[in-house]
């Protein structure tokens, strides 16, 4: 029987990044996907900064910035009026753009790309599927069958010590578990439409409500690489959704919309898809030897891009916990935290994603007459504007995670607080700091150096060490706010979260932090 | 008022909206109105809010 140490149910982007990340940690997964290749139409669009920053733990950042389309901003109007400009927080000091919009294959195509370097380490099967999850000692058994363009694929089984199932919102591992997403989904319905269209305006979000063009519906737009639209429209609770669809149905609205705005080159439709919005999610992503992460885990409302980008976060908190695992460095209760992290994460995406739902797709008269009200209200009245934000995805903080190391000492930001994810810093030698994360622990010294005693202990205990000071300091002190003579040593797991900060330079702190990834109750 | 709060307003006014019912809610917006306007520190601020609001309204109406 064929065995591998991580089995991977689904190579799509989560799939393809968490096997990259694996493999960057030294350890071995198979990966097996269904589909013949990487996914067809566009799906997810938006990359947050947050996953830009993961992709680049193992170089993928490179080729989806070059390739993608990054943004800082957008506009919401009012029939044709606009009411909103926002900008998300974004100074030259950062280093990626706050999102990049780029068509999903590519995603998949450079997570896969950047683990082929890795050789062995990762071995991707296309068109083969999973079939049954039987539990075994220490692991599970998956039937698979492969499809070899016949008609009878060949079954056979495969031993994983861990199975990770990245196969999407209607997981065949969930379903072999027997376990059920919880939560509700929203009846408004979107249409969803690519097209192809060459245009010269802003890469921008826009959004239209009640535009005179589709009097009374919603109306996104985002464009995407290759000169392709991606249009997102509500259509009216009375309207047949299969009727909907039909291009005949579609394209006139599109066209009525692209008149209105004054995009009038040649266009074709690309891919037409309907959607509601759904806040699904389990209760807990670790069984036993089964990790779900993605779609599988979790299901949350498109509006504020939190899908894929919160599938690249659990992909970037599994991987190190996992490898650590394998490896015999900390007890399986680590993937513990992988869950209950993920799973606030969930929770707070899907509060997130529920509120911005709630404004594109009101579910109720109540929030369409205040959803009116306030768009009427912001024509002349700023005060009211932030409610029509579309609240973009962000890293979550990880409030009360069991491997934060709570403060002793008194701290006047909350910004690198234990469980929140360590703030960019850019370095007097050009780069960044998130650059050094992905791999190790770091200590980041501010301040006073750490003596050469110290230095070798934090490093034989795993943990390598950056110090900042010099010029550099500017770039922190909004988050630190440290006096000038006081020095600071903030410990960083190896997905870029802080496990705990102290002021001083007494190693011991940072020691004790450490047992903590060995001994999680 | 931050927009955190803000954004935390509106979907408990709208929730309580739905929950008192459309046949109910021209009444209980007027009674939270009177809520907020008694609370306000001066007649003028309000004044201004209600101009505004009553332009917004009649926007695109007939006179």
């Amino acid at each position: 029987m064929e065995t591998a140490p991580v089995l991977i149910a689904g190579g799509g982007p989560v799939g393809l990044t968490l096997a990259a990340l694996l493999a960057s940690f030294g350890v071995r997964s198979l990966v097996i996907e269904n589909d013949p290749s990487y996914c067809t139409g566009s799906r997810a669009i938006c990359m947050s900064r947050r996953s830009q920053e993961i992709l680049g733990w193992v170089g993928a950042d490179k080729p989806l910035v070059e390739k993608g389309l990054s943004w800082v901003g957008g506009r919401s109007y009012y029939r044709d009026t606009e009411v909103l400009h926002f900008q998300m927080p974004s100074d030259p000091t950062q280093r990626f753009a706050p999102m990049v919009n780029i068509q999903q294959y590519f995603a998949e195509q450079y997570a896969h790309e950047a683990a082929l370097p890795y050789g062995d380490l990762v071995d991707v099967r296309w068109n083969c599927t999973v079939k049954t999850v039987r539990e075994v000692k220490n692991g599970n058994e998956v039937d698979v069958t492969v499809s070899d363009g016949s008609a009878d694929g060949q079954t056979q089984t495969i031993r994983a010590d861990w199975l990770v199932a990245c196969d999407g919102g209607r997981s065949t591992v969930r379903e072999q578990l027997g376990l059920q997403l919880q939560g509700m989904q929203y009846d408004g319905k979107y249409v969803i439409v690519d097209i192809r269209q060459k245009t010269k305006r802003d890469v921008e979000r826009l959004a239209w409500f009640d535009p005179p063009s589709n009097p009374g519906s919603t109306i996104l737009m985002h464009r995407q690489p290759e000169d392709v639209w991606r249009i997102d429209y509500q259509i009216r609770d009375d309207e047949d959704p299969v009727e909907a669809i039909k291009p005949e149905n579609v394209l006139r609205r599109v066209q009525s919309h692209l008149s209105m705005i004054g995009e009038n080159e040649p266009w074709e439709p690309l891919w037409i898809s309907i959607y509601n919005a759904k806040c699904l999610s389990l209760e807990k992503y670790c069984h036993k030897r089964v990790l779900f992460a993605g779609d599988a885990a979790h299901l949350v409302p498109i509006f504020g891009v939190r899908g894929l980008n919160s599938g690249l976060d659990d992909a970037g908190n599994l991987a190190w916990k996992l490898a650590r695992v394998i490896q015999g460095a900390s007890p399986d209760s680590l993937l513990d935290t992988y869950s209950t992290e993920r799973v606030h994460a969930a929770h707070e995406n899907m509060a997130y994603g529920a509120k911005s739902t709630e404004f594109m797709a009101p579910p109720n008269f109540a929030f369409k007459l205040m959803r009116t009200a306030t768009l009427k209200l912001a024509l002349a009245d700023e005060k009211v504007r932030s409610l029509i934000n579309p609240r973009q995805s962000t890293p979550i903080h990880y409030v009360n995670s069991a491997l934060n190391v709570a403060d002793k000492d008194v701290w006047s930001s909350d910004l690198t607080a234990p469980g929140m994810p360590m703030p960019e810093v850019l370095l007097d030698d050009g780069t960044h700091l998130t650059q050094q994360f992905g791999h190790n622990f770091i200590c980041i010294v501010f301040g006073e150096a750490l003596e050469e005693s110290k230095r070798v202990n934090l490093e034989q205990n795993g943990i390598k060490i950056y110090s900042i000071a010099g010029n550099e300091y500017a770039g922190y002190s909004h988050f630190l706010l440290l006096k000038s003579s006081e020095s600071a040593m903030i410990l960083v797991r190896p997905d870029g979260y802080i496990m705990g900060r102290w002021k001083g330079t007494d190693i011991a702190p940072l020691l004790a932090a450490m047992k903590l990834t060995e001994a999680i109750l | 008022m931050t927009d955190q709060d803000l954004d935390k307003s509106y979907t408990t006014l709208c929730n309580a909206l739905n929950d008192v019912g459309e046949s109910n809610a021209q009444s209980f917006l007027a009674m939270l109105s009177l809520s907020l306007i008694a609370r306000t520190d001066n007649a003028a601020e309000v004044l201004v809010l209600i101009e505004n609001a009553k332009i917004q309204s009649l926007v695109g109406k007939q006179p």
